[in-house]
């Protein structure tokens, strides 16, 4: 029972794995490729929000800054993307630490409140410093592989970072630390009390949080080739929100099977649909929020308490 | 120098030859006027989203849509039926009113009950997805395009040394206006005393009778009669497109943030500081950065002083 976890997860990775071998659509390609890239941020928006109860609005900025960090390093100081990306999820570590120190005694609606400025001011300074950034329209950087070397290598990067994320999230939870930030998020004044040090494991959160989110933003910017201010905007963090709510907050598999199908729902409203995407989501998570707190998951675990004739009651959370 | 938007100085004669031409205390003085008129615009998107705090205790991400919706009902009434601003402005509120009760009945009730674990965590989201649902309706209901509400007084008011457009005149009269009303609403009436019973203690109103599911979806339909007002009254300098509310809901919590979290006149007072900072920076740093000085201005009390000018310490 107690390695279970890390079983399904190598089974999934092996899966994943052979999945191009598969699907050899080159669109389809990239939107798994996509859909990596917001598994990086919900689950990581999932360690603040699901886990800790801090509610950010950072999150894409944080991943923008990841993005623009590796992306000037190559364009301005020719270092290979390779080199980058480390350094660009390290820059969003930096940002987001400074970020988490200075929002220390904030709560629920203040913290969201600062968080949701500095997302703000960092995509404000992105747009109007053009002369360094390329303003509105984005910046052009060097791709992590030659073009000719299709989407499947990329898709194996994010494989591996989507692995990576998921082995830290499993271990965190079993933790001590993952029992730490769940006692933050239910009673931060019970938890201080009982001698957790909460100041120090909020920051911890945020840095690692950052982490995860400028990885992502550079994983995306070396893939597409161009970073712009949009990937920091409000419309994205709304999408990696909503994505969170309809898989399941505060649960490991539910950031990720959110991004999943809201991914792959979306594939599949292109066309005349399109511009309607939103419209839609923003019904289901509506819904989701009324009427089926805890999402897929809690969904998921009802019906399997149902199979069983178990008597346990729902763990919505 | 930009000359567009409520912010703008007067844009006669370009940019830099007339700050050489007038005197630096005049340009102030001038700067100082449209700052104040514009902060009491702002002062009424802050007062209802101080309202809904102070008494339901929750964030409503979606005001910006209320302010938006009402801009397109004020429009369509005075479009359809031909009437006048100031009949299509109470009928656009009342329009909204009823819409923000029916909102706060259908999606907001469960906090009232032990049903929702965290009522903050859940008004957020489900305020910030309403949001996003509203824009999207009101771009498949009414285009993506601009509409425009006429002035409402073409021409400048002459304030002593300072002319301001009659619109902008007209808008800080009625927001002013309104924002009174609503005060002595709150200080006067039985009404306005459950509400304030709520804000100091939500069991003992309780106790003393005031049901507060029913209070709570008259503050919701009110706060967002104010925002629509506010949306009509900015309409003809704004002008009204789906998305038209997302600045003025980042206005309204940078105002209580500065002012203090659900206190009326911080509020106001709010209002005007942001208003005049944002011209003086504009004017005297660099326009480009001029929706980032609230911003800066809401960290930075957050961070040093969360209670804001007015607000109580908890």
């Amino acid at each position: 029972m107690k390695r279970q976890p890390f079983l399904n997860l190598a089974a999934l990775g092996v899966i994943l794995a052979l999945v191009p071998l598969v699907i050899r659509s080159p669109h389809w390609v990239h939107v798994l490729n996509m859909t990596f890239y917001y598994i990086l941020l919900t689950t990581s928006w999932n360690l603040m929000m699901g886990f800790t109860g801090l509610f950010s609005f950072a999150h894409t900025a944080l991943a923008a800054v990841g993005g623009y960090a590796s992306g000037l390093l190559a364009v301005k100081a020719g270092l290979p993307p390779a080199v980058g990306i480390p350094l660009g999820g390290l820059a969003a570590a930096v940002a987001s630490f400074l970020l988490g120190v200075v929002s220390l005694r904030l709560r629920g609606f203040y913290l969201c409140l600062v968080t949701w400025a500095f997302a703000e001011i960092a995509v404000g300074i992105l747009r109007v410093e053009y002369k360094i950034t390329g303003g509105t329209m984005g910046l052009v950087v060097p791709a992590l592989f030659p073009a000719s070397a299709g989407r499947v290598p990329f898709y194996y990067v994010g494989l591996a970072l989507v692995l990576a994320i998921l082995l830290f999230m499993i271990w965190l939870s079993r933790s001590r630390i993952g029992i730490y930030l769940r006692s933050i998020r239910d009673d931060e004044l019970a938890s201080e009390a009982l001698g957790v040090d909460t100041v120090a494991w909020k920051v911890f959160c945020f840095t690692v949080c950052g982490l995860w989110a400028g990885l992502a933003g550079a994983y995306y910017g070396h893939y597409i080739g161009v970073v712009d201010p949009g990937m920091g905007s409000l419309g994205e963090m709304g999408l990696v929100i909503l994505m969170v709510i309809i898989g399941g907050m505060g649960t490991l598999a539910g950031p990720v099977i959110g991004a999943i199908l809201v991914m792959i729902l979306s594939e599949f409203l292109r066309g005349s649909l399109a511009a309607m995407s939103m419209f839609f989501f923003a019904i289901v998570m509506i819904l989701v929020m009324r009427f089926f707190p805890g999402g897929l998951m809690a969904g998921l675990s009802r019906l399997r308490q149902i199979r069983l004739g178990s008597s346990r009651p729902a763990q919505a959370r | 120098m930009q000359c567009s938007g409520v912010n703008a100085p007067r844009c006669t004669g370009s940019g830099n030859e007339r700050i050489d031409e007038v005197s630096a205390a005049a340009l102030f003085t001038e700067v100082l006027v449209r700052g104040i008129a514009i902060g009491v615009v702002y002062a009424l998107m802050g007062l209802g989203l101080t309202l809904i705090f102070g008494v339901m205790r929750i964030i409503n991400f979606a005001q910006g849509e209320f302010y938006m919706l009402g801009a397109y009902v004020v429009f369509f009434i005075m479009t359809t039926l031909s009437v006048p601003f100031y009949v299509a402005l109470p009928a656009g509120m009342l329009v909204i009113f009823v819409l923000g009760v029916v909102v706060e009945r259908l999606l907001l009730h469960p906090i009232h009950s032990q049903r929702v674990q965290n009522a903050m965590e859940y008004s957020l989201i489900i305020t910030f997805a309403l949001s996003i649902f509203f824009q999207k309706t009101a771009i498949l209901l009414f285009g993506p395009f601009y509409k425009k509400i006429p002035d409402l007084l073409p021409g400048n008011v002459q304030l002593g040394p300072v002319a301001l457009p009659g619109t902008l005149f007209l808008a800080t009269i009625l927001s002013a206006f309104l924002i009174l009303a609503v005060t002595l609403f709150i200080g006067r009436t039985r009404t306005g005393r459950a509400w304030r019973a709520i804000a100091q203690s939500l069991p003992g109103a309780s106790i003393s009778g005031v049901r507060i599911d029913q209070q709570s979806s008259l503050v919701f339909g009110l706060s967002t009669a104010l925002a629509a007002a506010g949306g009509a009254i900015l309409a003809p300098f704004t002008l009204i497109f789906p998305t038209v509310g997302s600045a003025p809901l980042i206005k309204g919590y940078e105002i209580i943030a500065i002012g203090g979290l659900g206190s009326i006149p911080g509020s106001l007072v709010g209002g005007v500081i942001l208003g005049v900072a944002e011209t003086l920076g504009s004017v005297y740093i660099n326009s480009a950065y001029k929706d980032l000085y609230g911003f800066g201005l809401l960290m930075l009390f957050l961070i040093f002083r969360p209670r804001g000018l007015f607000g109580q310490a908890s």
